[in-house]
C-alpha cells in the first residue's frame, strides 16, 4: 500500500508550455482589465472634480449650500434613455416566460434553468472574452442579461441593496462588488416556487434600475424549469 | 524556461503598458501557465474548467501588477494570485460568467476510482480551502515552508500546522479507500 506522501509527490507534473493562442487570450484579458481600471480612475476623478466644482459653485451662489454635489455623486449607474422596453414576441426560453425586453433584444440561449438575452448584433454565444474551448460552446454573459435559478442561500454579495416589488414578491436589487477582472454589474433577485431567480445585468448593457425591475417583472418561472 | 527580465517601473505603470512588458509577460505565462493550471485544478477540487477560470483571473491580476513584480519573485507572486483567485472562486457562488450545462460528465465514486492518483485528488476535495492549499503547495508542488507561506500570505507556523493536519486527514482516509482484492 503506497504511502500518501509518495502518491502526492508522484502526481503527474505539468511541464508543457502553454499554447500561444491561450497566452494571447490572457494578454488580451489583461489589456481589457487595464482599460477598465483606467476608465474607473477617470470616472472617479471626474466625479471628484464635479463634487468640488459643485461645492464651489454652491458656495459662491448660495452662501455655502452645496446641493449640486448630490447629483454629481449620485450618478453611480448608467442612464439608458435610449433603451426602450418593449413586449417580447420571440420564442420563449425553456423553463421561463419573458414578456418585456429592451427593444431589439432577443433570447439567444435557453436552458431549463437559465436563459440569456442579448442586444442586436450579439446573437452568437461567444463574447469578446471567449477563448479556446473543448466542451459545448459556452455563452458568455458580458454585455447581456442572464437569468438563472439558484437555491436558497444568502444571495449575491453587495454593499447595499434596495427592496423592490416584483409582482407582489419581495425582490432585492444590488450591485456585484467591484472587481478588477469582471465588468461592473447589477443583480436583482426574487423568490419563485422553484427557487430564487437571479437577474444579472452588466452595466455595459445600458439598462437603468427601473428597466431592470421592468424586465424582472416580466419573468415567469414555469413548471418546465429544472 | 523563460524568465522575466528586469522591469524598471513603479506602481501604476500598467496604465502605460508597453510592448516590452507584454513580451515579458507572454514569455512568463508561456512557461508557467501549465503549472499554474495544475495548482489551480488541485485547489478547486480537480475541476479543469474551474481551474482554468481561476488561472485566467489570476493571470489578469498578475498582468495588472506586472510592472511592480520583481523577476525573482514572479513565480511566488503568480502562485499567490492563483491561491487568492481559487479562494475567491469558492466564495463567488452567484456571479456567473458563462452558461453552465445540465449534462454533467460521469464521475466515479471514490471507491471505484482506478488509481491512487485519482483517489488522492478526490480526497483533497474533503479538505478545507486553506488546508488544501497548504497540502498542494507543500507536498505536491514541493515548495518550502517559507515559499508556501508567501503564496498563502500567512505565517510559516500556520503553513506547518495546516499542512500537517491536512496530511493526517488524508492518511486517515486513504488506506481505508483501497480497493478490496479478492
Amino acid at each position: 500500500m503506497p504511502d500518501i506522501m509518495t502518491v502526492l509527490q508522484n502526481l503527474p507534473q505539468a511541464t508543457a508550455p502553454a499554447d500561444q493562442a491561450v497566452v494571447a487570450a490572457d494578454v488580451a484579458r489583461g489589456h481589457r482589465a487595464v482599460s477598465r481600471r483606467r476608465q474607473q480612475r477617470i470616472g472617479f476623478t471626474a466625479a471628484a472634480v464635479a463634487v468640488v466644482a459643485g461645492v464651489a459653485v454652491g458656495a459662491g451662489q448660495f452662501g455655502g449650500t452645496a446641493t449640486p454635489a448630490t447629483t454629481a455623486t449620485g450618478a453611480t449607474h448608467v442612464t439608458a434613455a435610449s433603451l426602450k422596453m418593449v413586449a417580447f414576441t420571440g420564442k420563449q426560453p425553456a423553463g421561463f416566460e419573458v414578456t418585456t425586453v429592451p427593444d431589439g433584444w432577443t433570447v439567444i440561449s435557453s436552458q431549463p434553468y437559465e436563459f440569456v438575452v442579448a442586444p442586436p448584433g450579439q446573437e452568437t454565444g461567444g463574447g469578446p472574452s471567449a477563448g479556446p474551448s473543448t466542451g459545448p460552446a459556452p455563452v458568455f454573459y458580458d454585455g447581456r442579461i442572464a437569468v438563472y435559478l439558484v437555491g436558497d442561500g444568502p444571495g449575491p454579495r453587495a454593499s447595499q441593496t434596495e427592496k423592490v416589488d416584483i409582482n407582489g414578491k419581495p425582490g432585492k436589487l444590488g450591485a456585484f462588488p467591484k472587481s478588477a477582472t469582471a465588468p461592473d454589474a447589477h443583480w436583482l433577485t426574487f423568490p419563485s416556487d422553484h427557487g430564487t431567480v437571479v437577474v444579472q445585468v452588466p452595466d455595459s448593457t445600458g439598462l437603468n434600475n427601473d428597466q431592470i425591475i421592468t424586465f424582472a417583472r416580466g419573468i415567469t418561472v414555469t413548471d418546465a424549469v429544472r | 524556461m523563460a524568465s522575466p527580465q528586469a522591469r524598471p517601473g513603479k506602481v501604476g505603470d500598467r496604465l502605460k503598458a508597453t510592448p516590452e512588458q507584454d513580451r515579458e509577460f507572454t514569455e512568463f505565462v508561456t512557461a508557467r501557465r501549465a503549472g499554474l493550471v495544475r495548482i489551480a485544478e488541485l485547489l478547486v477540487s480537480g475541476d479543469p474548467a474551474k481551474g482554468e477560470d481561476v488561472v485566467q483571473m489570476a493571470l489578469t491580476r498578475l498582468y495588472l501588477s506586472w510592472p511592480k513584480v520583481r523577476p525573482e519573485t514572479a513565480d511566488a507572486y503568480a502562485r499567490r494570485c492563483v491561491v487568492n483567485a481559487a479562494i475567491d472562486e469558492r466564495r463567488r457562488l452567484f456571479r456567473r460568467r458563462e452558461q453552465s450545462f445540465a449534462e454533467l460528465p460521469d464521475v466515479a465514486a471514490l471507491d471505484e476510482l482506478a488509481s491512487d492518483n485519482d483517489r488522492v485528488v478526490a480526497l483533497l476535495k474533503t479538505l478545507p480551502t486553506g488546508m488544501r492549499a497548504a497540502v498542494v503547495l507543500r507536498y505536491i508542488e514541493g515548495l518550502s515552508v517559507p515559499e508556501t507561506a508567501a503564496a498563502m500570505r500567512c505565517s510559516e507556523g500556520n503553513v506547518k500546522s495546516q499542512s500537517a493536519r491536512g496530511l493526517q486527514r488524508l492518511r486517515e482516509f486513504f488506506p481505508a479507500r483501497q480497493p478490496h482484492l479478492a
